[in-house]
């Protein structure tokens, strides 16, 4: 048969390995950035933009999107043409992903310091954000599926069913979880609120990490690893296990984020199970990876590209069977909240999607410029540090999560909580934060190593753009049924894989979200629980804007530890109002459900401007600018009138008069204020954020179960 | 407490009940038609990746292209 010729465009792989090295010296930098300032909070320099709680979002989506994104389209770019054996299906739209996705990090890196923000966990970003993620999504995915579609080899790889359900699957995610009305360019509110809007958003979160952070790498683990090993992957039957298995059970696991919350004791049980049952698929995985180095251990020995895709692999096996720990009620209890949860999650970013990338970067950067890698040495020496930062990273951050939890459940002989203050338990961890930043140096460094030392491979070769190959025609006349089973004829029908797949990961999303939804006519409604006043309202957006839920929860667990210390543990139904929830994830500072009533006025106005006068020792910023920072009340009118459309029961033709009602609380509490000798006008932003602190979780506070309908 | 909110809903203990059969129902298909596939095309598929087609493939064989010795 004759051989038809055609090329590889490396030019594409070349720009996303680019991106993948800038945006995450960019992201890890940024990391070290927030470390330090846990353990040196003057970092921020009272300047609005650099306060933690604005900057964490963007280490994330920086580490996640950027860095991790733009290595798994380097991975596909250059692995699916050359499994598929045909050329991408449109260079256009290649150029137009690549670029599109830098755009919109670069909206990320602005848009989050500046405080525009959704406050939704690896969602953080506005609505004009999201429609252009979702553009440059499509693209990327008729540019996939074009070249699927185009290809000469009958059998689609594996790895190419992984990309499937990543693209299929993200797809999902990004558009139930980004629904959500404009209130202006830069604002919006999501259709979903409290418990309903906290298992979507966790739904996201977890599928996110599943989605985006494992099954595209997992695709290129099953490309990458062969390659770097030569040798086949140990059991093509596993990797078919592995991967229906997977797609199938991860989708069930997200209530385990919410485990003890507000959330029906049903749908958290489900998560727990279906987390557990991960471990399989996960662990079917990592086998077929480490086992397909069999009789190749001699090489790992000397190989850095095999030694950093063993730690991948192996962080990927540690990191899933931690999860599924994790989500064990007994454990979560201590786990939640904690800095154990930031450990986890390092395994598997430092580990698994970092060394995986730095594996495939060692691999490709001098295949494509044709030469040798400038300095096995420096490799080797950006393994060994590299390994040691995520050793301190991780033993430094499981130190202070187990720690810091002990500390908020001890109670003395006298039945009363040992450690009462806060504060405490935050002072005993600081040298841990202050090792984690040090394992973070460490990381970075290699990094660092790394990108001087694939520079300096580049220079001494010289780059291929285009590569050519030949391979005949696939032929299409084949009856699909007659020799081998449906898998094949499956795969040979890359339409009908991405339909099953679809279903596959569909079921779990349904059956989890739809009892959810009913109840929302179901959820008891606690009478006493009403919509915020405009004022509150406005607060509330400033709270967000923000990101106080960086560091503070608003939910109070059913343990005699967190009642003791916050109130009232909270109730699904007081949050009815809240759009978006704001539970958070992480406790670096008190929980805040309660906070109403716990303090006068004039110590949240004190303790907003400088923390440290009222909480010495605390690792809180300041946020002197809200002080000073007029409110901006002309929107106040169109959040009323979108709160309405999302169901807060607001009065018709109360948006005309919202800003009367505001001006008249603003009064009373700057009244307040100054008569407890703060220097305080009413129409600025500190009065509408003690507004709204002042009424967290005084709703229910006096007649706490009065229910009906 | 937290359960009470769903019992308004008629039948949902079956919920989870559905998804475990569901799940059974997949996962045993899968494991069936797995090891019923073809061992040719097994042979063929796990090789896709190490089908070197191309050109700078061609010229600089198997090799990582790390500066040592690393040929299997």
């Amino acid at each position: 048969m004759e051989l038809e010729k055609f090329s590889y465009d490396n030019e594409i792989v070349r720009k996303f390995g680019l991106a993948t090295v800038v945006w995450g010296l960019v992201g890890m930098l940024v990391g070290i950035f927030i470390a330090t300032q846990l353990f040196l909070p003057s970092l921020s320099f009272d300047l609005p933009f650099l306060t933690f709680g604005r900057i964490r979002p963007l280490h994330t989506n920086a580490v996640i999107f950027a860095f991790v994104g733009n290595a798994i389209f380097m991975g596909v770019y250059y692995s699916l043409p050359r499994l598929c054996k045909s050329s991408m299906f449109s260079k256009a739209l290649s150029n137009f992903h690549f670029w599109g996705w830098q755009l919109i990090i670069v909206a990320a890196a602005i848009s989050l310091p500046m405080g525009f923000t959704t406050s939704k966990e690896y969602a953080e970003l506005e609505w004009p954000i999201d429609i252009a993620i979702a553009v440059v999504w499509i693209a990327f995915g008729i540019n996939m599926f074009g070249t699927i579609i185009k290809r000469r080899e009958k059998h689609m790889y594996v790895a190419i069913w992984f990309y499937i359900a990543t693209w299929v699957t993200v797809t999902v995610l990004h558009v139930v979880n980004s629904i959500e009305l404009p209130v202006s360019f830069l604002k919006s509110y999501p259709v979903y609120a409290g418990v309903q809007d906290a298992l979507v958003q966790w739904w996201y979160g977890h599928n996110a990490v599943a989605f985006f952070l494992t099954t595209p790498y997992l695709g290129l683990m099953y490309y990458f690893l062969p390659k770097a090993a030569n040798r086949p992957i140990y059991s093509y039957r596993l990797s078919i296990i592995h991967f229906w298995a997977l797609i199938f059970i991860y989708i069930w696991a997200g209530p385990h984020h919410l485990l003890y919350s507000a959330l029906p004791d049903w749908a958290q049980s489900l998560g727990t199970v279906f987390s557990i049952m991960l471990i399989a698929p996960s662990w079917g995985g990592m086998i077929n990876g480490l086992l397909t180095l069999r009789g190749a251990w001699d090489r790992v020995r000397e190989d850095p590209i095999l030694k950093f895709m063993v730690v991948a692999v192996t962080a990927y096996g540690m990191a899933t069977f931690e999860g599924p720990m994790l989500s064990l009620k007994n454990v979560n209890a201590i786990a939640h909240f904690t800095d154990w949860i930031i450990a986890h999650v390092h395994i598997g970013a430092l580990g698994w999607n970092g060394f995986l990338t730095f594996g495939v970067l060692y691999w490709l950067i001098p295949r494509m410029w044709k030469t040798q890698l400038f300095s096995r040495k420096l490799a080797n020496f950006h393994f060994w540090i590299g390994t040691l930062g995520i050793v301190f990273y991780a033993s430094s951050m499981y130190w202070a999560g187990i720690t810091q939890s002990l500390m908020w459940k001890q109670f003395t002989a006298q039945g009363v909580l040992q450690y009462p203050n806060f504060l405490e338990t935050v002072l005993q961890i600081i040298p841990m934060y202050v090792i984690r930043m040090i394992g973070g140096c460490l990381y970075l460094t290699g990094v660092i190593v790394m990108t001087y030392n694939l520079i300096k491979t580049a220079k001494q070769g010289s780059f291929q753009k285009e590569e050519s190959a030949e391979a005949p025609p696939l032929e299409l006349k084949r009856d699909p049924f007659k020799s081998g089973s449906r898998h094949r004829w499956l795969e040979g029908k890359p339409l009908q894989f991405i339909v099953a797949s679809l279903v596959v990961v569909l079921i779990g999303g349904i059956v989890e979200m739809v009892p959810t939804f009913l109840i929302k006519s179901n959820i008891p409604t606690i009478l006493s629980v009403k919509p915020y006043t405009p004022l509150e309202l406005q607060g509330r957006d400033i709270y967000i804007r923000e990101a106080c839920n960086s560091c503070h929860s608003q939910l109070i667990r059913p343990f005699r530890s967190e009642t003791e210390r916050y109130g009232e543990y909270s109730k699904a139904g007081e949050y009815v109002y809240d759009h978006p929830f704001l539970w958070g994830s992480k406790r670096t500072g008190p929980d805040l459900h309660r906070e109403g009533g716990k303090y006068p006025n004039v110590w949240h106005y004190l303790h907003m401007e400088n923390p440290q006068s009222m909480s010495p020792g605390s690792i809180m910023p300041r946020f002197p600018w809200l002080l000073t920072n007029d409110l901006d009340t002309s929107y106040t009118r169109k959040k009323i009138s979108v709160m309405r459309t999302l169901g807060v029961p607001y009065p018709e033709g109360y948006e005309n008069i919202a800003n009367d009602d505001l001006t008249k609380q603003s009064e009373k509490i700057a009244l307040d204020l100054q008569q407890n000798g703060a220097p305080a006008e009413p129409n600025k932003e500190i009065i509408a954020l003690i507004a709204y602190l002042q009424r967290l979780g005084t709703d229910i506070k006096g007649d706490s179960l009065s229910t009906g309908n | 407490m937290f359960n009470n909110y769903l019992q308004a809903i008629e039948g949902v203990e079956i919920y989870p009940v559905i998804g475990l059969i569901i799940f059974l129902v997949v996962f045993t298909s899968v494991v069936v038609w797995v090891l019923r596939l073809d061992k040719n095309y097994l042979r063929e598929a796990e090789r896709l990746p190490l089908d070197n087609n191309s050109e700078i493939d061609k010229t600089l064989s198997f090799k990582n292209l790390t500066g040592g010795s690393n040929e299997s």
